[in-house]
């Protein structure tokens, strides 16, 4: 299992590929969150480089972002302000959240990276104008990318590029395929580091472990034991131990929703046709996102993964003071046990300490499943 | 004042004409907060706006009662009061007298995604509690400052005319003519409402922000559009003319005027005028701006009221890119002549409190003015320590009073 052993180092510590590529000579881009589209800056021979936190304490970010700010943003930002992400030559988000927002006005006037950009995406999906608008402002931000990186963005550069990164979406969806098995053949934690370790390499590295790697899973015998088939949904986890948690307690995470994994490869883009276009098509079409609107078509998103990987029970894991998930899940927990599958409501913060504290609320879900 | 007094009375008539409404059989809309005024004074929408509900709730003391309600129906206690408050008398089977006597039953819901999660999201559970249609208005956010992109008022003009279809649909007529008499009343009231600021300025500061809530803020969130805001500040500016002109302050011996940034509690406004036995008065609130708009008022033109009411909302001070805001800020700072600046950081709300640090470094390196920050939810009445806050406050004035 080499493939999964070298994914699973690069998303313990995803720092260390942004900060190759930038020794390589490479000009770095952070970003966050689901709806940048990585495609561009890559086109533009820029490294991509999706920010995560650190299991660290928040020192220096607390004085300018109060404590009851999301705690992943202001974990980033702490970083930031420590040094710790001085490899970065900028940072892309988008229109998600209060917090992305505000991390936003933060880096531009105390990172002060020469890049900084925050795409204005709609927040409501699948309309005429809304495709307009989201076209318009991807054009900016292809502008703006183009004048940092020195180069021009080809449609056919573009269109190679969307190509790369539909492949790893590819790969990654044939992953998710084994964990539809019963039990899966991945545990929880497994799937967590196959997709952020695959989301932080460059794609053509990723691609090459992915189809190593699926042929490694061939012959495979499931890594947990059979037991309740849950759903892992809510605010963003890039650390293991909720996930294991639950398989330590008995469960089979077979399926998540989240910023970490499946809301960044699900849908693919489209190849043919204008890119630019193609890309604007892909977040307004994709109700990936707790921010994004009609609320009705994400859970329908929602549901459907649970239902197609026959999960019996859903757990809605929110960060601390993360506005859309706590919404989200307050509203989706009764749709989802109208629909017959019970769901719990969890809130923890974004240090692994604080997620022990879940441990007697999971069991509980579990034995009742 | 008697703008004040005037401003009261529409405010109550605004509220009373829901009742009728409902009454008559006609279809009451609630409406999350700061969607254009214009178009329910245009379309003669009985709309009930949310946040307006919220702010008489707490007025009342009641937010808090409401908050438990909404956390027992499992929303978290870490959600913003002004939401949390709303949910909490959705949920509600039985209410205290006053809100009795003024919520009414909504048959329509329109959401916008502006300026914050929890506007965009909290509406959904008045759709589920209520099970009634609803339209959701996107808001782009504006992170290019002034001017504002114009795809992005294209995008919110189409907007704001799927909503009109919307409320077609539901048996209200789209009169152009109307439309555009709304937008040039909203002018009229802009224009007015530069007048008055611009007495505001005057030492000795004329008025309060605490009388700002209710005759410049409550007209603002509720009345543009309308006759009644004109009047309104017409009254106000009338009257502001006379005290200037005879050179009557609000207090007589006016040593300090501060700015308030964020909201004050509301269940306790007395606060507002607690550093006046300091010789300190609040002579700004940053609220006296929701739904106002740094926007020149002739760019509101009634040929193209669509256009130029999506103009006026993404320009809105209210939009969660902090820049405007902060450089808005800092000119108040200088142009009314602010000693120092309190910053209140709302629990629950992640939007303007993660915009005071910003503002703190750029008054004092831009105008050399202090501010200090404390936490205060102005909506909320339950964690509310009065000893605290006035200690913050005697500490803030001594601090000022030091530097003069």
């Amino acid at each position: 299992m080499q493939a999964l052993q070298t994914l699973r180092e690069v998303a313990r510590q995803p720092q260390r590929v942004a900060r190759e590529a930038k020794a390589g000579g490479k000009k770095v881009l952070g970003y966050r969150c689901v709806y940048v589209p990585e495609e561009i800056p890559d086109a533009a021979g820029v490294t991509p480089f999706p920010v995560f936190g650190t299991p660290e304490a928040i020192a220096l970010a607390d004085s300018y972002l109060q404590p009851n700010m999301c705690e992943f943003i202001r974990n980033i930002f702490d970083l930031a302000l420590k040094g710790k992400l001085d490899f970065l030559d900028g940072l892309v988000l988008c229109n998600t959240c209060d917090a992305v927002r505000k991390l936003f006005d933060h880096w531009k006037t105390y990172v002060q990276t020469p890049f900084c950009y925050l795409i204005a995406n709609p927040q409501k999906q699948s309309t005429d104008t809304g495709y307009r608008y989201q076209y318009e402002e991807l054009r900016r931000f292809k502008e703006a990318v183009e004048g940092f990186a020195g180069t021009t963005i080809t449609d056919e550069s573009l269109r190679q590029s969307i190509r790369t990164h539909n492949e790893t979406r590819s790969l990654l969806r044939q992953v998710y395929e084994l964990r539809k098995q019963d039990p899966p053949l991945l545990s929880g934690e497994e799937a967590l580091s196959i997709v952020m370790g695959s989301i932080a390499l460059p794609k053509d590295r990723s691609n090459a472990l992915l189809r190593q790697l699926l042929s490694e899973l061939l012959g495979r015998q499931p890594p947990v034991k059979p037991g309740p088939r849950i759903m892992v949904t809510g605010s963003i986890i890039d650390n293991p131990t909720l996930l294991n948690m639950v398989e330590e307690l008995g469960g089979s995470v077979v399926i998540d929703d989240l910023c970490s994994t499946t809301r960044t490869f699900w849908h693919p883009v489209e190849e043919d046709g204008d890119p630019l276009g193609a890309l604007a098509h892909h977040t307004i079409e994709n109700p990936v996102c707790a921010c994004m609107h009609p609320a009705e078509a994400r859970f329908d998103y929602m549901l459907s993964l649970a239902r197609e990987y026959n999960a019996q029970g859903i757990i809605y894991f929110n960060l601390m003071y993360c506005d859309p998930f706590l919404y989200e899940g307050t509203l989706f927990k009764k749709k989802f046990e109208e629909q017959g599958i019970p769901t719990t409501v969890l809130q923890a913060e974004h240090t692994s300490s604080s997620m022990g504290q879940l441990r007697t609320r999971v069991q509980a879900f579990l034995e009742m499943l | 004042m008697r703008a004040v007094i005037e401003a009261r009375r529409f405010r109550k008539a605004e509220w009373a004409r829901l009742q009728e409404a409902k009454k008559q059989g006609r279809p009451i809309v609630a409406a999350i907060g700061l969607l254009p005024r214009e178009i329910w004074h245009a379309l003669d929408v009985p709309a009930m706006i949310l946040e307006d509900l919220s702010v008489r709730a707490s007025a009342r003391n009641l937010s808090g009662i409401y908050c438990d309600i909404a956390e027992q129906q499992g929303f978290a206690r870490e959600l913003c009061a002004v939401h949390l408050s709303l949910a909490g008398i959705a949920a509600s089977e039985e209410h205290d007298p006053f809100i009795h006597s003024i919520f009414v039953q909504p048959d329509l819901i329109i959401g916008r995604t502006f300026p914050c999660i929890s506007e965009s999201k909290s509406f959904l559970y008045w759709v589920e509690r209520f099970g009634r249609p609803y339209h959701l208005v996107d808001v782009p956010i504006n992170t290019w400052g002034s001017p504002v992109a114009p795809h992005a008022v294209d995008y919110l003009t189409a907007e704001l005319d799927g909503m009109l279809e919307f409320l077609e649909k539901h048996g209200f007529k789209r009169d152009p003519v109307r439309l555009s008499q709304s937008v040039l009343l909203s002018r009229k009231a802009m224009e007015l409402w530069q007048e008055v600021e611009k007495l505001r300025k005057v030492v000795p500061s004329p008025m309060t922000a605490g009388e700002a809530l209710s005759c410049i803020a409550n007209p603002m969130m509720l009345l543009l559009g309308s006759e009644a805001a004109v009047r309104i500040f017409l009254t106000l500016r009338d009257e502001l003319a006379e005290r200037v002109k005879a050179g009557h302050g609000v207090i007589p011996n006016e040593k300090l005027r501060l700015l308030l940034v964020g909201i004050p509690p509301l269940y306790n406004l007395t606060l507002m005028s607690y550093p006046e036995r300091f010789g300190a008065v609040v002579v700004k609130s940053d609220l006296d701006f929701l739904g106002g708009s740094p926007m020149p008022p002739e760019m509101l033109l009634p040929e193209q009221p669509l256009h130029s009411l999506a103009r006026k909302l993404i320009s809105d001070l209210i939009n969660p890119c902090s820049s405007s805001k902060v450089d808005y800020t800092v000119g108040m700072v200088k142009e009314y002549h602010i000693d120092g600046v309190i910053g209140l950081n709302k629990r629950g709300c992640r939007n303007f409190p993660a915009t005071l640090r910003l503002i703190k470094d750029a008054v004092q390196r831009e105008a050399g003015v202090p501010m200090t920050i404390f936490d205060l939810d102005g909506i909320d009445p339950r964690e509310y320590d009065e000893s605290q806050v006035v200690s913050h406050i005697d500490s803030f004035i001594e601090t000022l009073a030091r530097r003069r």
